[in-house]
């Protein structure tokens, strides 16, 4: 669907100063401000194997190394491997002088045709069978050593504990000598009860735990092998570097060292807006699932653009409105905008002024108090209008005058072929509409001739509907969106 | 935030100018090891991390590929994890300021624990003095660490890494191999493409290059200084490197034996890995120096050449006996460590190790202080950092 509706000719201005197509970026409702990948916050929700589609729970995700534990990728190339199976003859069970067939398994990779059996690994009796994992055969050593810091790092921190105490301490008792007497202290003495906080803090000293320093030796461990001078090497019996790699503990030099690879598992994000926390969008639990629990891609919320008809001074542009909600959107030229974003912001600011009356810092705002305060509201429309600025323009657009009705996403009215109600527009500006789209006609006057691509550019004024206001019972009161949206016309 | 919860294990990364080692404290190897890049598309490779010529380019290249990094191999969400980076401490300090912005400011970390990776590198072997000798891609560095202070006015650094091989690679085959097509006819190779990628250099230094031994070595330069000189060693035999399309490459045995050679001539000014080491002792104090010989930590992908340690062993033996050094140092041994890691991530373990103790809770730089700040603390202060955990150490 993506690849359906990407256009890299009309791209939004995405809150964080970038670029993107429509399809690529969210609209947080909360803030009522786009979004795109590269400035929301990311998050793991879901891990799952690609291959299988089991989803991992997060605590045995992490006891398997973020492995899936039956699926194995091919080590020479990667590739997903595919389990076989072979009859064998073994002895019978009941009769040792009869052969009975026993069904066998084997990993073989599809692509390159490396099997199990080329790196020597016997054949397994289940389907899933028990590959050899690869073990570091370091790791009694390190986690000797693991051990030794850690009690090193205790020790370091309870002696500074200590000192800070002793400190402490005394600077109490000379300070408060007369408060707490000394017969007062020994009363608490008497009594089991510790010293004045300080001394119930007393632990044991920990204890270090040794490992033997490592010994150096006068031979290296990587001789040649005169065989290396004399014999022609085979290329494909030698590992290459990310061959080795992906198995990092044993980094095998020889082809017929690797084994089998686990494959990695995968995992499914959510999306939250750094802004106001709030999520963007968020898969459903099942793996297999394509559906999402929430999902406020802006091509739902914001009317959509894509360039119906262009010429040399004749540009037609389709609107589409994929929100549940109708709307009145109007197209300002850059300059409009910026007479309108002046304004506001100054009303904004007024309001802030008044706001801070009230005591209420911008600290102390949670969720929507700190979306809806002017103060943010009056920084972010400054933001825009900076962000906008900063991109060129070389041709004018000349833009319908009134607002124009843009119907909600009713997908029955795709099948209805009567003509939409009268509505007293300009029948010069909107050319035709049917449903949720409307074309309409944006003439373009090229002011500089200089650069052989053409760039154009507008804003959107919609109407939007703060998320948490629809469940009110007074009718929402839609906010004023300001989206700027630039297009690339290429030579014309 | 619970960030101290046992299940949110910080992230250790260490971003080298090759590869990427990336896993969790307090486990034995990285999850992942790859390369310092962003994926590449169709149309064009993928772009080194530090091939980049504005900061802000470097920003955003590091925004993807952290987010790669999170999410598709160690996928766990940033806001929660403590970070651990393992860094030279000739890191340039620009790279380290657009990395501490991005992660702080763009992944909101809550902490970040800069460690010098030579110093934690003995973390891996529980003592407190050693001359670590890294060799990467670009440069080697050598970092001599006296009871757990990295002696920083000692350092050495040379452009003496695997790029320098790939280098001298390039420049040999262009000078002598040629291109054997599917009929069979041989094309000077500098005639079939003027260049090679770095893929396939490296792919060949990795496969087929190793580093010759050192009565080799000085009869293959005796053959090529005098004329009249011994005849070179038989080299090992010529094998078909396959190329795109159906081209192959001859790839001859001398090829394969001399391209390491890079890392030990004399001839310009007398640098090579083992004045290097020699150096550095010098330039440690005299107590110091029968201990520093006595505990080299050779680490770096670099080492994973077969042969490079025992060459350079040899080496630095005989370069003691030349007049520059034998007046001035008197080394009785020569012993390397073996850390329990393969050479390319040891760097890495030592964080991995250092980050599962307290020293992250107390030593971590944390959000808010950088976001008040904007700055990180420079590699002076890092240096101490971790000075008195070490300095207990063995
Ligand atoms: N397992 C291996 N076997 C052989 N060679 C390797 C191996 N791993 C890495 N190398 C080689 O070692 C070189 C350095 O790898 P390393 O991971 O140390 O680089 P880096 O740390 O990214 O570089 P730098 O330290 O210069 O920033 C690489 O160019 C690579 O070709
Ligand atoms: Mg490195
Ligand atoms: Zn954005
Ligand atoms: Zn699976
Ligand atoms: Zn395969
Ligand atoms: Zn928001």
């Amino acid at each position: 669907m993506t690849h359906l509706f990407k256009s890299e000719k009309v791209q939004y201005l995405c809150t964080c100063g970038s670029l993107k197509p429509l399809c690529r970026t969210y609209f947080c409702r909360h803030c009522l401000a786009l979004k795109c990948g590269e400035c929301v916050f990311h998050e793991v929700d879901i891990l799952y194997c690609s291959n299988c589609l089991e989803n991992v729970p997060p605590g045995e995700a992490r006891v398997k190394k973020n492995q899936c534990s039956e699926c194995f990728e091919c080590p020479v190339c990667d590739q997903l491997l595919l389990t076989r199976a072979t009859n064998i003859q073994i002895p019978s069970a009941e009769d040792p002088s009869k052969l009975v067939p026993k069904k066998m398994f084997y990993l073989v990779c599809g692509f390159c045709r490396w099997t199990t059996r080329e790196a020597g690994l016997p054949d397994q009796p289940s389907a899933t069978g028990s590959w050899p994992d690869s073990d570091n055969v370091n790791s009694a050593r390190v986690g000797a050593l693991l051990e030794h810091y850690r009690s090193l790092a205790q020790l370091d921190k309870f002696e500074k504990e200590q000192k800070r105490q002793l400190k402490r301490r005394s600077n109490y008792l000379s300070f408060t000598a007369d408060k707490y007497s000394l017969s007062a202290l020994a009363a608490r003495k008497r009594s089991g009860l510790p010293f004045a906080g300080s001394l119930g803090m007393k632990k044991e000293t920990p204890q270090i735990y040794k490992v033997e320093p490592a010994v150096a030796s006068e031979e290296t461990d990587d001789a040649l092998d005169p065989d290396i001078f004399t014999k022609v090497l085979t290329l494909s019996s030698v590992t290459t570097i990310d061959q080795r790699i992906r198995q990092p503990e044993r980094q095998p030099v020889k082809s017929e060292d690797l084994i089998p690879i686990h494959k990695f598992l995968s995992v499914r994000r959510s999306q939250r807006c750094r802004f106001c926390e709030h999520n963007l969008s968020k898969p459903e639990y099942n793996p297999s699932s394509i559906k999402f629990k929430i999902h406020l891609g802006a091509f739902y919320h914001v009317p959509d653009v894509i360039i119906y008809r262009l010429a040399r001074d004749d540009m037609q542009l389709r609107l589409c409105n994929r929100s549940q909600y109708p709307t009145h959107v109007r197209l300002l030229s850059l300059d409009q905008f910026a007479l309108i974003a002046h304004s506001k912001i100054e009303e904004l600011e007024r309001s802030c002024g008044e706001a801070e009356k009230e005591k209420k810092s911008a600290s102390s705002m949670v969720g929507h108090e700190l979306c809806e305060s002017p103060a943010t509201q009056a920084a972010n429309l400054k933001t825009c209008l900076r962000n906008a600025f900063k991109e060129k323009v070389n041709v004018v657009l000349q833009l319908p005058n009134e607002p124009i009705l843009l119907p909600a996403r009713d997908d029955l009215a795709e099948y209805e072929l009567t003509a939409p109600q009268n509505l007293k527009e300009d029948p010069k500006a909107v050319l035709w509409r049917k449903g949720n789209k409307v074309v309409i006609s944006t003439p373009l006057t090229v002011i500089d001739d200089e650069l052989e691509d053409k760039r154009t550019g507008f804003v959107f004024e919609f109407g939007a509907v703060r998320a948490g206001f629809e469940t009110k019972e007074v009718q929402p009161q839609p906010t004023n969106v300001y989206i700027p949206v630039f297009i690339s016309l290429g030579k014309i | 935030m619970p960030i101290h919860d046992n299940d949110r294990h910080a992230v250790v990364l260490e971003i080298g100018r090759a590869y990427t080692k990336c896993g969790f404290v307090g486990e034995n190897e990285p999850r992942v090891i790859i390369p310092s890049k962003l994926e590449g598309t169709k149309k064009r490779e993928g772009i080194y991390l530090h091939e980049y010529s504005t900061k802000k380019e470097l920003h955003s290249n590091l925004v993807k590929f952290l987010h790669h990094i999170f999410f598709k191999y160690l996928l766990v969400n940033h806001r929660e994890r403590r970070i651990v980076i393992v860094e030279s401490l000739l890191c340039p300090t620009e790279f380290r300021e657009v990395l501490a912005n991005v992660l702080y400011v763009h992944f909101e970390v809550p902490s970040v624990l800069f460690v010098p990776s030579h110093l934690v590198t003995l973390y891996t072997l529980g003592i407190s003095t050693a001359l670590v000798i890294d060799i990467g891609h670009e440069e080697t560095t050598m970092i001599p660490v006296c009871e757990g202070t990295p002696l920083i006015h000692a350092w050495q650094a040379q452009p003496l890494g695997n790029k320098a091989i790939q280098e001298r690679l390039e420049s040999l085959l262009l000078l002598r191999a040629k291109v054997q097509g599917n009929g069979g006819q041989k094309i000077d190779l500098v005639d079939v493409m003027p260049k090679l990628s770095r893929a396939v250099l490296e792919d060949i230094v990795v496969r087929t290059c190793f580093v010759t031994t050192l009565p080799r070595a000085r009869q293959l330069v005796a053959a090529r200084t005098h004329e009249d000189g011994p005849s070179p060693p038989v080299p090992p035999p010529t094998i078909l490197y396959p190329l795109s399309g159906n081209n192959n490459l001859t790839l001859d045995g001398s090829v394969r034996e001399e391209s390491a050679e890079v890392l030990f001539e004399t001839d310009n000014e007398m640098v090579s890995l083992a004045s290097m080491v020699l150096d550095a002792i010098l330039a440690s104090p005299i107590d110091f120096r029968v201990p520093l010989a006595e505990n080299l930590v050779i680490i770096g992908g670099g080492c994973m050449l077969p042969g490079l340690k025992f060459r350079l062993l040899a080496e630095i033996k005989d370069l003691q006996q030349h007049p520059k050094y034998s007046s001035r140092i008197a080394l009785k041994a020569l012993k390397v460590h073996r850390p329990p890691a393969k050479s390319n991530y040891t760097a890495w373990l030592g964080g991995a190790i250092l980050g599962a103790t307290e020293a992250i809770a107390t030593r971590s730089y944390a959000r808010e202080v950088y976001m008040q700040t904007n700055r990180v603390p420079d590699w002076n202060n890092l240096a101490d950092n971790t000075k008195e955990v070490d300095s207990r150490a063995g």
